[in-house]
């Protein structure tokens, strides 16, 4: 897996607010745009990420169900 | 789902490997140190667990087409092998659970090498398969132990370092966590007679399964528990790593610092934890599980489990993602 290309998404999810709006309206726009290259894996678990979720709610979501 | 799934009752793999135990154990006193062991998991077990031990290779075997009973004194040396590493861990991390109070520490050690070196191959042993099939399912508990002792050595070395990197964290995770869970798969469906190509694909699924659970519940252990026995361990956990990896000179000798005070301190703990999420870390690492769950339906679609099993494996690696509540 490509961790670097992930790392770099985050990096700018965190750093690019207007990056972050991008991704938050249209994720697979978003993410194309910057030419950042995924694999079949990495571009469906991008898909499932909702990325308007706020922190707080991420953090009630860690679980240790497994 | 998972708690009604017809045949895959955890409580009836923790009575048959309490028979196991009972029949298998060399003498009276060996006896009650294993059953203390395994009734202390069972207690320990909560309901909302997934208990991926007991029910994967049920779910397996079925998914492969076969009858759950069969499976079920497998279910229970998968149920075995899990407490004897748990105990282990709870040995390296001094957490010791309380049924263990009346015992010394080189009698626990004695459980674990039993549960790991004795019992699991004593079972496997019994299992009506022809001898082809019992030796490669004896090598496959052989290898997974093996990758998986490798992983936990890695895991160790990386204890209190100021500069882990992210993906040996990574690969220590998919090592120890990962290989166990492949290792209960892949175990089932060459006990089930899948063909090889057929048990790798569930390997798959385990280890991406083990891998990104693993790595969900590390983040539970430093964002959400009460008490973060990592943080106390100074275990460089994945959002800690990925944290000093983007820090340098002074910020990351304040960060290490910091993580030294949360060995014994609330307040060092609450603002590890704030600076972790404030930098992004939680998202990273949502994002890196949920490309284990994805990893783990990718290995499901090629492994093919039939109806009813299918939904519950799916049901079981959806537990594992931030964001298929």
């Amino acid at each position: 897996m490509n961790r670097a290309a992930v790392e770099q998404l985050l990096d700018r999810w965190i750093n690019d607010p207007a990056f972050r709006q991008e991704l938050r309206a249209d994720p697979e726009a978003a993410v194309r745009r910057t030419g950042t290259g995924l694999d079949d894996t990495e571009w469906a678990a991008l898909r499932q990420v909702d990325w308007s979720l706020p922190d707080e709610e991420l953090q009630s979501r860690v679980s240790k169900a497994v | 789902m998972l708690a009604t799934f017809p045949g895959t009752d955890p409580e009836a793999v923790f009575t048959q490997a309490a028979e196991l135990v009972t029949g298998l154990a060399a003498s009276e006193a060996q006896r009650g140190l294993l059953l203390t062991a395994l009734a202390g998991l069972k207690r320990q077990a909560r309901a909302d667990e997934a208990l991926i031990y007991a029910r994967l290779p049920l779910l397996v075997h079925v998914g492969c087409g076969c009858r759950v009973e069969a499976a079920m004194p497998l279910a229970a040396a998968t149920t075995l092998l899990f407490l004897g590493i748990d105990i282990l861990d709870d040995l390296a991390d001094g957490d010791l659970p309380e049924h263990w109070q009346a015992r010394r520490p080189a009698e626990i050690n004695l459980a674990a090498a039993t549960l790991l070196a004795a019992l699991p191959q004593a079972i496997l042993a019994t299992l009506p398969v022809p001898a082809s099939r019992l030796a490669a399912m004896q090598r496959t508990l052989a290898l997974g132990l093996l990758a998986m002792s490798a992983g936990q050595q890695q895991d160790l070395a990386l204890a209190g370092s100021t500069a882990p990197d992210p993906r040996m964290v990574e690969d220590s995770v998919v090592a120890k966590s990962g290989e166990e869970v492949a290792m209960f798969a892949k175990l089932s469906a060459q006990f089930a007679g899948a063909e090889p190509a057929v048990a790798a694909a569930y390997a798959d699924y385990g280890r991406a399964l083990g891998a990104g659970g693993q790595l969900a519940s590390d983040c539970h252990d430093i964002f959400q528990a009460e008490v973060s026995n990592d943080l106390a361990n100074g275990s460089r956990t994945l959002p800690i790593a990925l944290h000093l990896q983007k820090l340098g000179g002074r910020e990351r000798r304040e960060f290490l610092a910091l993580l030294d005070e949360a060995r014994l301190g609330e307040a060092a703990r609450q603002e590890v934890r704030r600076r972790l999420r404030a930098a992004g870390q939680l998202r990273h690492c949502a994002l890196i599980v949920e490309i284990y769950h994805q990893t783990a339906l990718k290995a499901l679609a090629l492994a093919g489990p039939q109806e009813p099993a299918a939904q519950g494996l799916k049901v079981l690696v959806a537990k594992i993602s931030f964001f298929a509540k």
